[in-house]
């Protein structure tokens, strides 16, 4: 048995097509929590009218949100699973009819040239961020249309090690929020990456803007403090959930890390808006696909 | 308090004038979509004195690219929500003046040129909510018709006829008053209290941070 490429596009059709309509339920839920918190009568309005949106998007088969972004997908290819043709075109092929059928908006041009492809692939896009895991027998496939009005105010930021490093990254956040303020769409969900390169910082901080649950804490002790504290920092500066006043800016804080320079570290930050869009599915070797965020759970292919 | 307002476009000065921020209001009429590359081309179109081919004129100009589709021969929106507005403070602030537009609708908030010329000509921001485009496709009735598909289908101009588009909060009413501004003060405020409880020293940098803004430095 093996994955084929055709499983792979059609697979990748169903969760552009999910990601782009309907939130998964944890983001949701998260929504729902920071509503009940809410005490500002014109900011518990604001949020019922994202509900109303959510809702409106499901029945009528729309986009959520008309930036349905950039697609990117985080892949994780188990070694065990075998896999014919060329799944990155798979993946290209789903965009472009993702784009003509959900229907997607056209986003992506040339960086230089401005030249729209009207299909948002092209130049590397879609792009494709692999991992491999050992010992299974799976590719994992999550879709991210990710819009740009939070992608643009990600940022890094460098500290040197005779610097209280923690205190460096509240900052660099609360200077970050200070600057964007309602502009990347909240209530949104804040990504940071402490060490590492300037590279991997970056990508574990996107990584971490879909932890799921929303606002579930790091394992290590010191990083978990330090989300709450950042957490707790930004919902106590009045914005609200569009920037207009009120306590929901924020659904949650999740950083990751790794080791470092001893010199210096680096300081990713990154935002993601309320429209919080992914979905995921597993392709197994036998040609069963699990839907881990969306749909009517298995399928059998093949 | 805040009032709830219905306009008809075009409106009129006085009309808008009323307006103070807070307030809430619902457009009907014919709406204009604009992004980065349309406010470019339209302010170079403005400085070679030649006129644009849509009229904006006390009119409502939209920062927003729609999902469209296209059904047979006529267009349809599918979604329409809001994008950033102060990336078009400068590029903006200028259509507001010269072409006199009386209400912009964006996410977020445009900058204090933009503030002064509305506090010029008679005209106001309207905050909708970001990511909300399903409900706002909603109160768009049809697309008039289209300039600039030559920019990519969401950079065109799209002439939108909608009906009661809202809810819009007065975010820059036409006395120089910023909602946006008001709201950064508190957090101002709020902020030095957080510096003190985090055990942050007020002017110092922890790190290097890109934080410039795109445009002329001393703007």
């Amino acid at each position: 048995m093996a994955i084929s490429e055709q499983l792979i596009q059609a697979t990748a059709e169903k969760l552009l097509t999910y990601a782009s309509i309907d939130l998964p339920a944890d983001v949701k839920r998260a929504l729902n929590e920071a509503y009940s918190k809410e005490e500002d009568p014109a900011a518990r309005s604001q949020m019922e009218a994202i509900f109303k949106n959510i809702e409106l998007a499901h029945q009528k088969r729309v986009g959520l949100c008309q930036d349905t972004g950039v697609p990117l997908f985080f892949l994780k290819l188990g070694l065990r699973c075998q896999i014919t043709g060329d799944p990155e075109r798979a993946l290209t092929r789903a965009v472009e009819k993702a784009t003509r059928e959900v229907p997607l908006r056209q986003n992506v041009i040339h960086p230089l040239t401005k030249k729209n492809s009207g299909t948002n692939t092209g130049w590397g896009i879609p792009y494709c961020h692999w991992e491999v895991v050992p010992d299974q027998d799976y590719l994992e496939i999550t879709a991210v249309p990710k819009g740009f009005g939070s992608e643009m105010r990600a940022a890094i930021s460098w500290v040197l090690t005779s610097e209280e490093v923690d205190r460096a990254v509240v900052k660099a956040v609360l200077d970050i929020v200070e600057d964007a303020m309602g502009e990347p769409c909240p209530p949104v969900i804040i990504g940071i990456g402490i060490g590492g390169f300037a590279d991997s910082s970056m990508l574990n901080a996107k990584k971490a803007l879909f932890r799921n649950p929303i606002g579930s804490h790091h394992p290590d002790p010191k990083v978990a403090t330090l989300e709450e504290e950042i957490y707790r920092a930004v919902n106590s500066l009045g914005l609200g959930p569009i920037g207009l006043g009120g306590k929901t800016y924020c659904l949650g804080v999740h950083i990751e890390i790794n080791g470092s320079h001893t010199a210096v570290i680096p300081i990713s930050v990154i935002y993601q808006c309320w429209a919080c869009r992914y979905s995921t599915a597993r392709i197994y070797n036998d040609g069963r696909v699990a839907y881990l965020t969306h749909g009517e759970g298995d399928e059998q292919h093949g | 308090m805040a009032k709830e307002y219905r306009f008809t476009l075009p409106a009129e000065e006085q009309e808008v004038r009323r307006l103070k921020i807070g307030d809430i209001v619902y457009l009907t009429g014919t709406c204009y979509t604009m992004r980065d590359m349309g406010h470019r081309r339209s302010i170079e179109i403005l400085q070679q004195e030649e006129a644009l081919p849509f009229n904006l004129a006390k009119g409502a100009l939209w920062h927003c690219g729609p999902i469209v589709k296209k059904e047979g021969e006529s267009w349809q929106v599918v979604s329409a929500g809001s994008t950033t507005s102060s990336r078009f403070t400068p590029l903006g602030s200028e259509l507001i003046r010269q072409v006199k537009v009386r209400f912009t609708i964006g996410k977020g908030t445009m900058g204090p040129e933009a503030v002064a010329a509305m506090q010029e000509i008679g005209a106001c921001y309207l905050n909708s909510i970001g990511g909300c485009a399903a409900l706002y496709a909603e109160q768009i009735k049809a697309v008039k018709t289209v300039f600039w598909t030559d920019l990519g289908l969401p950079e065109a101009i799209w002439v939108l006829e909608v009906e009661n588009l809202g809810p819009l909060v007065v975010g820059i009413d036409s006395h120089g008053q910023s909602l946006f501004e008001n709201i950064k003060k508190d957090m101002q405020k709020a902020l030095q209290e957080i510096y003190a409880a985090s055990r942050l020293e007020k002017g110092y940098s922890y790190t290097y941070l890109p934080r410039r803004v795109p445009g002329k430095l001393d703007r």
